[in-house]
């Protein structure tokens, strides 16, 4: 009996996936550079976060004409509520790999990410990200979990990321120049990491039925 | 405070229970909207708190309805008393074909109150608790059918003000009226709410959430839920009760 409803959230599910895809896309660009695949598709970064940009608005607005609309209540509240806040860290996400393609050109050696485990962390993060987004489509407050806990691993890989770049530093390494670049991308996956845990904490706030969801919302690192 | 509480209330209409194993308790100066799809009992649970179902044919009710620590059903009970104190207010506006005046004094009337001062004092007061006394100040002689609809529910409402209930039932009071006669409605069931108990039946979820403190949800006879509105509404722990709130039956 709300047939023109369900349509309308499908269509805010697609417009998610397809902002995630956009997400993931930018990542796989990004780890092909890292692990000496080529930077060709460095290039595309910039006009794929663009694209996610629009996107963003495009959701924002989706969803504000369904608050105006069908004035929402209970899950649909939580389900439109919780998009809104996502499509904020997927934007972030796309900014931040939009930073690190323009970092990536200026090392020199094309071994060096991988040797520090960045093309590791950027695998990492993609995998968050594909997760929250399945688990948000799919109300699957376990995989959201399970998103949320891959957090700890990306932060654990930042942490030896960050050793190794000191070491570097310290022993004069021949490749100490790059040091704070590479340092500043592997912030930059750290910090992705953070926004693909938040997607997971709004997934969990959607659809976990234990929460509080009005007077508790999720806290976002 | 808890002003009425239901223990295991059951009623049937002949061989069908339409109520079964009610335990609700309803706080004091606050307002209870009772929701759920149509013939759910919502309707009858609102007439037995001042035993409005005992005028129907077949009726049979067990348990309990207790009000200011008493039995409703209890053979001391006056029910004529109770139904001063727990007040009803319909679905579509009711007034008596008598002046605005008339329709107020009505009830102290027939308590006895035959001083024009004191019944002049008291259709003033029921008057401006119903927000209605600026609109009407300047023809009170006049015949109540003469006002607009939302002015004739507010003239109900001032009516059963004027035997100073304690509790007022009001069964889909806005369900005939225009939006801005609705929420003339609202606002005054929010600023009557800290003198008085409010217990309202709607079908309007976005009217349960502006004005009640808590809902209870009822379906086939039973209530599923009974929380805070804002629970109810955001995050309800029957998928009941949010399959009935999101619009996906009922």
């Amino acid at each position: 009996m709300r047939t023109r409803f369900d349509s309308e959230l499908e269509t805010l599910y697609v417009s998610m996936i397809k902002m995630g895809s956009l997400s993931e896309e930018a990542l796989s660009a990004l780890h092909d550079a890292l692990t000496g695949n080529g930077r060709s598709r460095l290039d595309s970064i910039a006009a794929i976060s663009h694209q996610i940009d629009e996107k963003e608005r495009e959701i924002e607005a989706l969803c504000l004409r369904l608050l105006l609309k069908r004035q929402p209540v209970a899950r649909d509240l939580r389900t439109i509520s919780s998009a809104m806040k996502m499509v904020v860290d997927i934007e972030r996400i796309g900014d931040n790999a939009g930073d690190i393609s323009e970092i990536i050109p200026f090392i020199s050696n094309d071994e060096l990410p991988a040797r520090i485990g960045l093309d590791r962390m950027c695998g990492e993060v993609t995998d968050m990200v594909v997760g929250a987004i399945d688990a948000f489509v799919h109300s699957d407050t376990e995989k959201a979990q399970a998103v949320l806990s891959s957090d700890d691993i990306v932060d654990n890989s930042f942490v030896n990321a960050k050793e190794m770049i000191t070491t570097m530093i310290r022993e004069g390494d021949k490749d100490a120049a790059e040091a704070p670049d590479l340092l500043m991308i592997a912030k930059y996956f750290e910090r992705m990491g953070d926004h693909a845990a938040s997607l997971a904490r709004w997934v969990l706030n959607a659809f976990d039925a234990s929460g509080d969801w009005l007077n508790n919302p999720v806290q976002v690192k | 405070m808890t002003i009425i509480e239901t223990k295991d209330l059951d009623l049937w209409y002949g061989s069908m229970q339409a109520l079964k194993k009610i335990n609700l308790s309803m706080e004091e100066k606050s307002i209870t909207a009772l929701i759920g799809p149509s013939g759910c009992g919502k309707s009858t649970f609102l007439r037995t708190l001042n035993r409005m179902n005992d005028l129907v044919p077949g009726v049979r009710i067990e348990g309990q309805v207790i009000y200011n620590g008493e039995d409703i059903f209890s053979p001391k009970v006056d029910v004529n008393g109770l139904r001063y104190e727990v007040g009803m207010v319909f679905q579509k506006p009711n007034p008596f074909m008598m002046s605005i005046y008339d329709n107020i004094a009505y009830g102290p009337r027939t308590h006895g109150i035959k001083s024009k001062v004191k019944l002049d004092e008291i259709v003033e007061k029921a008057l401006v608790d119903a927000s209605l006394f600026d609109e009407v100040k300047d023809r009170l002689r006049k015949s109540a059918l003469g006002l607009s609809g939302g002015q004739q529910q507010r003239l109900c409402i001032a009516r059963a003000l004027a035997v100073q209930p304690k509790v007022l039932l009001m069964d889909e009071p806005t369900s005939a009226l225009d939006p801005i006669s609705t929420a003339k409605i609202e606002e005054l069931a929010m600023s009557l709410c800290d003198r008085y108990t409010i217990i309202i039946v709607t079908h309007n979820m976005q009217q349960a959430l502006r004005i009640a403190h808590k809902t209870a949800f009822f379906l086939l006879g039973e209530v599923i839920e009974y929380d805070t509105t804002e629970r109810i509404f955001s995050n309800p722990s029957d998928s009941r009760t949010e399959d009935y709130v999101t619009g996906r039956f009922g």
